[in-house]
């Protein structure tokens, strides 16, 4: 098994994020199975798999929605908990989730900065949120006509857009990105991707998720294949092509 | 009067010629000044200070429980034990002084015990009970300490002095009451506006999910908005006690649902994350315009009822269809 071979060299470098033997059982279903599972500091990392492959839950625990049920995690080394989104925040760890988790009442701007915002004496600083939110939507090349605009009258590529942000703006140590380009025309999936790269310029780490290994295959590193639970490789993108990736995703690894 | 039939025309004047720029939520506040107007027109004593303030008095109960509920259902919550938190507190407070405690003492514990009572269904709810279910069940539970504690019977209060909570007026004019809730509403209005708490209330209304995904912690946030709650409502009960001079097991019966129907009369959605807490203090006059116009003209409180229920169906029609 070439993967394992890669495995074995890729534990010489020190990860960023390293996941050991992770479980999770909802109940007596088990939706991860001792997945280890590993990450360095600007790479983007692949993770692909069917439906119920078990992508969500892993990404669920990184960002501390879900506690494993076994195993352990570390960063940079450390062994830590990451009891909630609020902690993984603190980590560094920072997700576009599929759904987006935006705030349809609240503008751009206040969903940009929700739980960053900058205050004085505890009031908001509305303006500075402002300045903030168009320098982190200008920084991803977007336009929009003002961050004062309610994400509710935006089309899907702008919420898209304020969702990435969102996730950016502080320059974390982990980016998640749970399938970004799923709801994006054409064009934006361009720009999406591109935006992908540029994070791993700034030394950011990548989990990408995506349907469409196309673009997996254009922009990861290496690429995570999870079948019904379980690890079933990871590899370097130049040891894999679309049917290599696909046959692993179906199960056969030979 | 005739005064303040030149102000009403000024307004007039400004609604027709600036109607079409009116934002669709100060639509309360322009339906508010037209029943003003009808019920100057109508009644000659409507615009007299005396019934004015008297309108602000009649409402001091509903407008205080009412900052709690918009707090609790912009979060998309509810809070039905309000009713029952108000005679729980003002029984504690008024029994605690007819057993020799001071009467700032005991009203300051009557609040601690608004607040305890909030923090526990806030507590419940963050364990991920719907709101609906953990508040009715307190409302009984509230309500049932308050009926054992007096035997079912109304405790006097023996403090003349603790009147002035409730009649007392600054200068001589401005009652106290009117004051407390205008103080405690710019006060909501500017946590809800302008801090991270508040922020983060908007936050969990529109998705709560989302939200908690985003590193907002909900059940803290939660905790304080059904604590504040408990107090405003524990407040109001202070206030209703000194005004009757007696504390009730039964005071506050339905009232729950008449800060409810404040709160959305006010244009806050009932599913949270869009409301402003001022125009509940609109939708709280608002309620209290209508009895009191219904009252100056001879209109029956059975009709009264009526007109309330149609303007609360027609305003969630009006929100529904905003949010669609």
């Amino acid at each position: 098994m070439e993967a394992q071979g890669i495995g074995m060299n890729d534990q010489q470098d020190e990860a960023l994020l390293r996941l050991e033997k992770v479980s999770k059982y909802f109940g007596n279903v088990g939706a991860l199975e001792e997945v280890d599972f590993d990450l360095r500091s600007g790479e983007i990392m692949g993770l692909v798999g069917d439906n119920g492959a078990g992508k969500s839950t892993l990404i669920k625990i990184i960002c501390g929605i879900y506690r494993p049920t076994k195993g352990q995690i570390y960063l940079e080394e450390k062994p830590i908990q990451i009891e909630s989104p609020h902690v993984a925040r603190r980590l560094g760890i920072t997700a576009v989730y599929q759904d987006l988790a935006l705030a349809e009442d609240l503008t751009i701007a206040e969903n940009v900065l929700l739980t960053r915002e900058p205050t004085r004496w505890g009031f908001l600083q509305r303006t500075k949120m402002r300045e903030m939110a168009q320098l982190a939507m200008r920084r991803l090349d977007i336009e929009v006509d003002s961050v004062q605009s309610r994400v509710r009258d935006l089309s899907g590529g702008q919420r898209q857009a304020v969702a990435i942000a969102r996730a950016l703006h502080t320059t974390p140590k982990i980016a998640v990105m749970d399938e970004p380009t799923a709801a994006l025309a054409v064009k934006e999936v361009g720009l999406a991707l591109k935006i992908i790269q540029s994070l791993k310029e700034q030394g950011i780490a990548v989990i990408f998720i995506s349907h469409v290994l196309e673009e997996i295959l254009e922009v990861c590193d290496r690429i995570t294949v999870l079948l019904r639970g379980r690890k079933v490789c990871c590899s370097n993108r130049g040891d894999l092509d679309k049917q290599k990736l696909m046959s692993r995703m179906m199960g056969d690894i030979t | 009067m005739k005064k303040d039939e030149t102000t009403v025309a000024k307004l007039l004047r400004d609604i027709v010629q600036h109607g079409h720029r009116i934002k669709s939520r100060y639509l309360l506040v322009v339906v508010l000044g037209i029943i003003w107007t009808v019920l100057g027109l109508l009644s000659p004593v409507f615009f007299t200070s005396s019934n004015l303030f008297s309108i602000a008095v009649s409402v001091t109960s509903i407008a205080l429980l009412a900052i709690g509920q918009t707090f609790v259902i912009l979060t998309a919550g509810i809070d039905l034990s309000v009713g029952s938190t108000l005679a729980l507190t003002q029984v504690c407070s008024v029994s605690l002084m007819l057993m020799g405690v001071g009467p700032v003492q005991s009203a300051l514990i009557g609040l601690g015990i608004g607040a305890i009572c909030g923090f526990l269904n806030g507590f419940i709810v963050t364990k991920g009970l719907p709101p609906f279910i953990v508040t009715l069940g307190t409302m009984g539970i509230f309500r049932g300490i308050a009926l054992i504690i007096t035997g079912g019977f109304p405790v006097r209060l023996p403090y003349e002095n603790f009147q002035y909570l409730a009649r007392g007026k600054l200068a001589g004019v401005f009652p106290i009451p009117v004051l407390i809730v205008i103080v405690l509403y710019v006060l909501a209005s500017i946590v809800l506006q302008n801090t991270r708490f508040g922020l983060h209330i908007y936050a969990i209304g529109s998705n709560e999910q989302g939200a908690i995904y985003t590193g907002v912690r909900a059940s803290l946030i939660k905790l304080g908005v059904y604590t504040i709650s408990g107090m405003t409502a524990a407040l109001a009960g202070l206030i209703q006690a000194a005004r009757v001079i007696s504390a009730y097991p039964s005071a506050g019966t339905g009232a729950e649902l008449d800060s409810i129907a404040a709160v959305v009369i006010g244009g806050t959605s009932f599913f949270g994350g869009t409301g402003n807490i001022l125009l509940t203090f609109v939708g709280a006059i608002a309620m209290g315009t209508l009895r009191n116009g219904s009252n100056l003209l001879g209109i029956s409180s059975f009709v009264q009822q009526i007109v309330i229920g149609i303007i609360i169906i027609a305003v969630i029609q009006v929100t529904s269809l905003r949010r669609s």
